[in-house]
């Protein structure tokens, strides 16, 4: 009979540590992301997180998912980081809704019904011109709305609609490429 | 921003920061979480030696003083040999007059002037505690073996053989003439058939104080 330890062995000598951190970091960046908003912030939490990980090993149930184990640590160091700075953290229902949306995405990988990232890279391209002008300067330019409003000459609120509206046919793609999980 | 919103802004971050994918995070991670171990080494090395020093530390000999033990000059031809004492405590294994005894420093002593039984002649008044590395007089210096004494192992054991039958433990702790073995009833008034060696321990209590801490 295999325990969980020998089992965890077994997928490290498959694996390696390596190829966990490849396959997990992404997901666990966009999780951190999603709460600090702070490109810098969010890879050290995520690094610290995996470096825990790493030493940590051994105390880790094999029968978990090691993503998510990792998004519990990325979330401990995250509630560290607004203790130590004094910053409003986010609420914990909201926390709680975060962590519930990555296991959806879990679920959908696991079930073989498409990785996350991957999807939303292809719903991205099917987004109108001036919507996705909108986001890449939101997200990849990272201005503000009145930045984009002034750049694009158009009013704040025009840009706050456009990035909503974004989000929300994204959000439907997603539906549709990951299918069901994602209406749970 | 709603579950969809907050979770998706993440998401949509992660592409923006690094829309091809980040070898280079992994590498940072990894190399990381190699160094560790080697961090982990030096610690343990670091934690290694300090055991060693303080090992090195305790294990050093105690400081040591010399000094010369000369017996009072009314005395000087009835003592055969000179004894350092820590009272209640321990005794030095005897030297000769008027020689150079490496004794512990930081301890209080007393000096004795032994006869040929063995007893002290006479006990210094007052105790002497010697500086480490304290010299008192040239030339080489003995080095007596210390012999500790437990009155509840060196000294109950024989009075409780041969005195308990006629008298308690306080009566005969209360006679014992601290110091003065030569003259203590302890030593001097047994009526038990008490052994040479046995004789010679209740003297050497009775020279160190007759304490019976332990």
């Amino acid at each position: 009979m295999t325990t969980p330890l020998q089992a965890l062995h077994k997928t490290l000598e498959a694996k390696g540590f390596e190829t966990l951190v490849r396959e997990h970091h992404r997901r666990l960046l966009a999780y951190a992301l999603a709460v600090v908003h702070q490109v810098d912030v969010a890879e050290d939490l995520v690094q610290d997180a995996l470096l825990i990980a790493h030493r940590d090993l051994v105390k880790f149930d094999a029968a978990r998912d090691f993503g998510a184990w990792v998004r519990g640590i990325v979330r401990m160091k995250y509630l560290e980081w607004t203790r130590s700075r004094r910053t409003e953290r986010m609420p914990e229902s909201q926390l709680e809704e975060l962590d519930a949306r990555h296991r959806d995405w879990d679920r959908a990988a696991e079930e073989g019904r498409g990785d996350v990232l991957a999807a939303l890279r292809l719903c991205r391209e099917e987004l109108g011109g001036h919507v996705t002008e909108t986001l890449d300067l939101f997200y990849s330019g990272q201005r503000s709305c009145a930045d984009i409003a002034a750049r694009l000459g158009v009013s704040e609120p025009v840009v706050r609609k456009r990035l909503q509206r974004a989000r929300d046919v994204l959000s439907e793609c997603l539906k549709k490429k990951l299918g069901a999980v994602h209406d749970a | 921003m709603t579950r969809d919103d907050a979770a998706l802004d993440g998401l949509l971050r992660e592409l923006a920061r690094a829309p091809e994918g980040d070898d280079a995070f992994v590498r940072r991670v990894m190399d990381r979480a190699e160094r560790r171990p080697r961090v982990r080494v030096f610690l343990a090395g670091a934690a290694a030696s300090l055991i060693l020093l303080a090992a090195g530390f305790l294990l050093e000999p105690p400081p040591t003083a010399r000094i010369r033990v000369t017996p009072p000059a009314c005395l000087r031809s009835e003592t055969t040999s000179m004894r350092v004492v820590v009272p209640g405590r321990s005794a030095f294994d005897p030297v000769p007059v008027d020689a150079l005894a490496r004794v512990p420093a930081g301890v209080p002593l007393l000096l004795q002037a032994v006869g040929a039984d063995g007893m002290a002649l006479w006990t210094s008044p007052s105790t002497i505690t010697l500086r480490p590395r304290e010299i008192h007089g040239d030339g080489p210096a003995a080095t007596p073996a210390e012999r500790r004494m437990d009155y509840t192992r060196d000294v109950k054991p024989i009075l409780d053989a041969h005195c308990a039958e006629c008298h308690t433990e306080a009566e005969l702790v209360a006679a014992a003439k601290p110091y003065q073995a030569r003259r203590s009833p302890v030593v001097t008034q047994t009526h038990a058939p008490v052994s040479a060696a046995e004789r010679g321990r209740l003297a050497l209590w009775v020279d160190l104080g007759a304490s019976t801490r332990p």
